[in-house]
């Protein structure tokens, strides 16, 4: 809590400090629905549909600010194959559900013309709907706390990203993760994005695009993106979504590097 | 080509970097595994009790968030478990045998791991899974063979009643190991089969009757009771040539209102003074004589009304106003009683009369002293896992009497009395085979003797071939009418091979019908001359015959009257 409450007040005294600058030039929203499916080695199919929501808001000079919040549905499989033992079981219940939903709070430095630096919160719940216990917990839900921060470069139509991230069931498990994101804009509205994940998420890549049309008056965004975890059971996870932006009409690259 | 270069640069410096990061700690994907793949339960028959449950032991790998252990199949009622660190101790719960029937039923265990898909644990993905499957054989079982008397020496047929029959290709029916002649799987319930004369070196011989199956599941079970009870014809045995035997009562006995023939048994059993003093009395043959080998007191089977053996023979069921009591078909010691319950009776209604079927139940009506023709309840009851029960095709009865074949395959109910009501209400049945009550095309008021409150109950010959209801009413096995018997007749037998109707009238004679030779005008002519026979009048006239059809056994007010069945008549 005392390094969350220092990051705050180091964000608070750089951007301040900055006060030429501006990191977000308005109060923007965006609510997104993305549905997608699991593809596990050996196994069935999972899916997902899942809502998320946020509003950046600008604070002082540099600094910005953003709450973010997820609703995700999961189906995930159960019958796989054994093993070795070559069985396919067709009576068993095919999927399990489960639900993960939280908010997060993210500080961050902007220079548009430089990249940004960001440093959040988040508290979430997994939650099962079948006869599924969290090991964490002993129960069918597991709270999650986590920590991250993260370090945008903005080089003309590239974006490097670096990113860390710690997520806590309690004091005996730990997810930790970290990232590096290469994102390139050919045209103003279209984004690819390519990711490598380490340490607990080692051997996790994922790539994607993000295409705002004009066609919809600079309003809405579709992405997609497929990640591939090559770990003892490789899982193929494809997913796309849509995302409507609320008030200002500017085109993709702009709404990245001067609105959320 | 500018799109090109910035391709390049992107994944150059994310090559790098993963490189880096595949140097990490590393998360496993979740891999389940378990002590074992593959559990089986196994028990003797449906019949028997649920087995106990089994343990497995399943663990997930670390980096593992949640676990699910999920079950499916018919087999599995339950699969719970207690966790401790990674590991999870599975309690597998099978699913009773008598849910399940016979057969080989199937069920899985999943474990499945689950970690986290992304950073903040939002996303969930599924670890390879552990899957546990689950057998359970359950044999088939033979519960009832019937009618469970044979004759030494002579072929017949039986009906084989019991569970499973369909579920593997039956390949042979045996009585104490020696084939039938012919066997027919009706339905999963029923076998019906022929056997050929059998003989066994003391007397009687109790055959079991067991099928002859695949392997999988296992052997056949066949209960403790399904026997085929090999028994000397009696022949003349009873009535040496030609004599006409009186077994006259013990002092203090009135009037009957039920007799029984026990063949297995060589015993006779009647209900004596019927009323609030009534009790069980019987007569067995010693092999010279018949012997009162003792009765019931009524304080055992307190306002005793009817007598019946059950299915297999081995219980002697004695239904009173209240309840049905068990008893030893032997010594007549009390076995157990049971009340009407779950079903209770509705007030100033009484139990009335039993029949068994051959699928182990006895249909048991109700009366209300033939006070009025309101409907009231028919319940079945259950000899070996003894209760009575309500089926949903259970029909009100006004007064009902039942009378059973001795296949028990039919039971048939007439019902209500001239003085009740003018219309003659339906006749029912129940078929053992489906197990339900029906309407039938027949309409009857039945008789009551308004001084013992009972009437002539249905007759029927081991087969169903031929049915009197009200002792005049003569009726093919569908219920359809075929002629009358005199209405004089006090009581009616048939004869087993369903040829030959004897009567008891009014006139105090035995008359013999052939059923076969048709009626005249409606009415069947006596076969021949009848037989001055007197069991005592003013009362109640039960009579019985024995499975030869040798031997007719007529119970009136004084005693019993043995004499040989003029079969010759109807031939």
């Amino acid at each position: 809590m005392k390094r969350l409450l220092l990051t705050v007040l180091l964000f608070v005294y750089a951007g301040s400090t900055l006060a030429a600058g501006q990191a977000v030039k308005a109060v923007h929203y965006q609510l997104g629905y993305q549905s997608g499916d699991i593809y596990t080695t050996g196994g069935t199919d999972s899916s997902v549909n899942a809502f998320d929501g946020s509003v950046t808001i600008p604070l002082v000079g540099y600094l910005g600010a953003s709450v973010s919040g997820y609703y995700d549905h999961y189906a995930l499989a159960t019958n796989f194959e054994s093993q070795g033992s070559g069985l396919t079981v067709a009576s068993s219940l095919p999927h399990c559900t489960m639900i993960a939903k939280g908010l997060a709070a993210n500080l961050f430095l902007r220079d548009p013309a430089l990249g940004r630096v960001s440093a959040g919160y988040g508290e979430g719940q997994d939650m099962a709907h079948c006869q599924s216990t969290f090991l964490v917990s002993g129960g069918p839900k597991a709270a999650t706390k986590s920590y991250d921060a993260a370090a945008q470069y903005y080089l003309r139509r590239f974006t490097l990203g670096v990113a860390w991230e710690q997520t806590r069931f309690n004091s005996l498990y730990r997810l930790d993760s970290d990232s590096v994101t290469g994102s390139w804009y050919p045209t103003d509205i279209l984004r690819f994005d390519l990711s490598a994940y380490g340490q607990d998420l080692k051997n996790t890549y994922s790539v994607g695009l993000e295409y705002q049309p004009e066609f919809f008056d600079n309003s809405s965004g579709l992405w997609a993106a497929y990640t591939r975890r090559h770990q003892t059971v490789t899982s193929n996870i494809i997913m796309v979504g849509i995302r409507y932006y609320f008030g200002r009409r500017v085109n993709l690259l702009e709404r990245d590097r001067e609105y959320r | 080509m500018r799109f090109a270069v910035g391709f390049l640069r992107a994944a150059a410096l994310l090559g790098m970097v993963a490189g880096l990061s595949a140097c990490g700690t590393g998360n496993q994907q979740p891999v389940a595994s378990a002590s074992t793949n593959s559990l089986t339960f196994s028990v003797q028959s449906p019949d028997a009790a649920t087995p106990a449950p089994l343990t497995v032991t399943a663990s997930v790998s670390p980096g593992t968030v949640s676990i699910s252990i999920l079950h499916g199949g018919s087999a599995i009622t339950s699969a719970s478990y207690t966790l401790t660190g990674n590991t999870a101790q599975i309690v597998v719960d099978p699913a009773s045998p008598s849910s399940l029937g016979a057969g080989v039923f199937h069920g899985t265990v999943t474990v499945t791991g689950y970690s986290c898909g992304n950073a903040d644990c939002s996303q969930l993905v599924s670890g390879n899974a552990q899957i546990i499957t689950v057998t359970y054989d359950i044999p088939p079982i033979v519960r009832y063979v019937a009618p469970y008397v044979a004759l030494a020496g002579t072929s017949g047929s039986v009906i084989i009643q019991g569970q499973g029959f369909e579920a593997y290709p039956v390949q042979d029916v045996t009585f104490g190991g020696t084939s039938a002649t012919s066997f027919s799987v009706v339905s999963d319930t029923q076998i019906d089969a022929s056997y050929p004369g059998l003989s066994a070196s003391t007397y009687p011989a109790q055959l079991p009757v067991q099928i002859v199956a695949p392997s999988s599941p296992g052997p056949a079970f066949t209960d403790p009771g399904a026997n085929l009870v090999v028994v000397p014809a009696t022949g003349s045995t009873y009535t040496p040539n030609g004599a006409t035997t009186l077994i006259s009562y013990p002092s203090g006995v009135t009037g009957i209102s039920q007799l029984f023939y026990d063949a297995w048994r060589q015993a006779l059993l009647l209900v004596a003074n019927p009323g609030s003093g009534a009790e069980v009395l019987r007569y067995a043959y010693n092999g010279s004589s018949w012997v009162n080998t003792g009765a019931t007191s009524p304080a055992t089977v307190p306002n005793l009304v009817d007598i019946a053996l059950s299915t297999d023979g081995n219980e002697l069921l004695a239904l009173s106003q209240q309840q049905l009591t068990e008893l030893d078909p032997t010594s007549l010691s009390l076995d157990s009683t049971y009340t009407s319950s779950p079903v209770p009776a509705p007030s100033g209604v009484t139990l009335k009369n039993l029949a068994v079927a051959n699928n182990g139940y006895a249909v048991v009506t109700t009366g209300n002293g033939f006070t009025s023709s309101a409907g009231t309840p028919a319940y079945l009851f259950a000899a070996r896992a003894p209760g009575f029960s309500q089926p949903s095709s259970a029909p009100s009865l006004d007064n009902a009497t039942p009378g059973a074949s001795a296949n028990g395959s039919l039971v048939a109910l007439q019902q209500g009395d001239p003085s009740l009501a003018s219309t003659p209400p339906v006749v029912y049945d129940y078929t053992a085979s489906s197990g339900t009550f029906a309407a039938t095309g027949a309409t009857l008021n039945q008789s009551e003797n308004p001084q013992t409150q009972s009437a002539i109950a249905p007759a029927l010959d081991p087969s169903a071939v031929h049915i009197v209801l009200n002792g005049t009413n003569v009726y093919n096995n569908s219920f359809g009418y075929l002629g009358a018997l005199p209405s004089s007749t006090l009581a009616v037998a048939l004869s087993p091979d369903s040829n030959c109707a004897y009567t008891y009238d009014s006139s105090g004679q035995l008359l013999a019908y052939n059923l076969n030779a048709g009626p005249t005008n409606g009415a069947y002519p006596a076969a021949g001359p009848g037989t001055a026979v007197s069991p005592g009048t003013g009362g109640t006239i039960r009579m019985a015959i024995t499975p030869d059809g040798g031997t007719l056994f007529i119970a009136g007010s004084s005693g019993i009257v043995i004499l040989p069945a003029p079969l010759s008549q109807c031939q």
